[in-house]
């Protein structure tokens, strides 16, 4: 149960009292309360692993995004395999050779043969003298 | 003055001849003669038209021979660019070759006897009926040209037709003389394309033989007619100079067969 406190008279208006009584100790701002707490070994601890967390962040994000290239292997020149032809008897012959070079030489000379040869064509000139 | 003396120059150069390249400088050098001494005459012959004055009537008149000296001579240099090629062909028989120098002697002499005609030309008249002395003839003049052109092409088909037939026989004789030393197989492949190879030969002979027909007989009255014709005997010499490019290929297929046992 709650003691009811006996109620006190009304205190009677006095000329007031200058030094004599002390102060009563002033109650610290929030502010202050802050930065007490800021002081404090835990919060100083704290306060440099968020701003290390903070910076590797930031760095991370500034840093571009790498592209990762994926080695592929070049496809790789496989020659084919020439099959060896054997060489007949008379491949080597003096007769033969002279055919195969009479036989190129024939081709080149009727590949360059131009039927149409622009320098014989025949002049165009006006006859009528027209007066 | 100048006309005599453009006339001795023009003549000078056509007997100084080396070979067909020279011939053809010098046709070449008549032409841009030639180009110059017409620009000179159709200004003239404007002038005079505009004026009908004396002096323009007798300026007309001097280029106008000028232009006639020149046009002869532009001719007869082309003429003599085409005897030079036959002289160059060796692929023409002789008697071939006479046919068409013949025909090109026959231009030159028309050329020189008319051209001796244009110094005592008095008049714009005369000059006309000089002229026209030209335009006359000049059907037959143009026909000699391209029947010329013509055997000239087929003078230098029939030189490689020569070295095609040398090789093909060497090549036949090698075949039948190594008869035996290749499989039946290989054998039987290299004697069907012989046959092939004849088969060419044979198209060629039959293109060849069609264009000789056709370029004896010009029986045309019109230079367009002329030209027609001339242009599909030009379109049968690529034709059949393509069954011996085709013929040459096969030979040189044959040839590489014969080079390898299997």
């Amino acid at each position: 149960m709650e003691e009811t406190k006996p109620l006190s008279p009304m205190p009677t208006p006095s000329a007031p009292q200058v030094g004599t009584a002390p102060l009563p100790p002033l109650k610290p701002s929030k502010l202050e309360e802050f930065w007490d707490l800021l002081h404090t070994p835990w919060a100083i601890a704290a306060i440099v692993i968020v701003s290390i967390i903070f910076l590797i962040g930031i760095r991370q994000a500034m840093q571009k995004p790498q592209v990762v290239v994926v080695p592929t292997s070049a496809p790789t020149a496989s020659p084919t395999p020439t099959p060896i032809r054997q060489l007949s008897a008379i491949a080597t012959t003096s007769a033969f050779l002279n055919l195969d070079t009479a036989v190129s030489s024939l081709s080149t000379s009727v590949k360059s043969y131009n039927t149409n040869d622009p320098s014989l064509s025949p002049p165009v000139i006006d006859l009528p003298l027209g007066f | 003055m100048l006309l005599i003396l453009l006339f001795v120059l023009t003549s000078l150069r056509g007997f100084t001849y080396a070979s067909s390249d020279t011939a053809y400088q010098d046709y070449l050098y008549q032409f841009d003669l030639y180009r110059q001494t017409y620009t000179d005459f159709s200004v003239a012959k404007n002038e005079y038209q505009k004026f009908k004055s004396l002096e323009s009537q007798t300026a007309a008149l001097d280029k106008t021979k000028i232009m006639l000296a020149q046009r002869d001579n532009l001719l007869r240099a082309y003429l003599l660019l085409l005897n030079e090629k036959l002289n160059e062909n060796t692929g023409m028989g002789a008697s071939e070759k006479l046919l068409y120098q013949t025909l090109i002697r026959n231009e030159v002499t028309f050329l020189e006897t008319h051209a001796k005609l244009i110094p005592s030309i008095g008049s714009l008249d005369d000059a006309g009926t000089i002229s026209k002395q030209l335009e006359s003839h000049y059907l037959i003049l143009q026909k000699s040209m391209r029947q010329t052109i013509i055997g000239i092409s087929v003078g230098k088909l029939t030189e490689l037709k020569k070295q095609f037939d040398t090789a093909f026989s060497s090549a036949q004789t090698l075949i039948n003389a190594t008869r035996g030393a290749f499989t039946p197989e290989k054998q039987a492949t290299m004697d069907r394309w012989v046959l092939q190879i004849n088969n060419k030969k044979s198209l060629y002979q039959q293109k060849i033989d069609s264009i000789n027909s056709n370029n004896s007989s010009w029986d045309t009255n019109s230079l367009d007619e002329m030209n027609r014709k001339f242009l599909g005997l030009q379109g049968n010499i690529a034709s059949a100079k393509q069954e011996l490019q085709e013929g040459s290929s096969f030979l040189g297929e044959l040839v590489n067969t014969l080079k390898y046992q299997d």
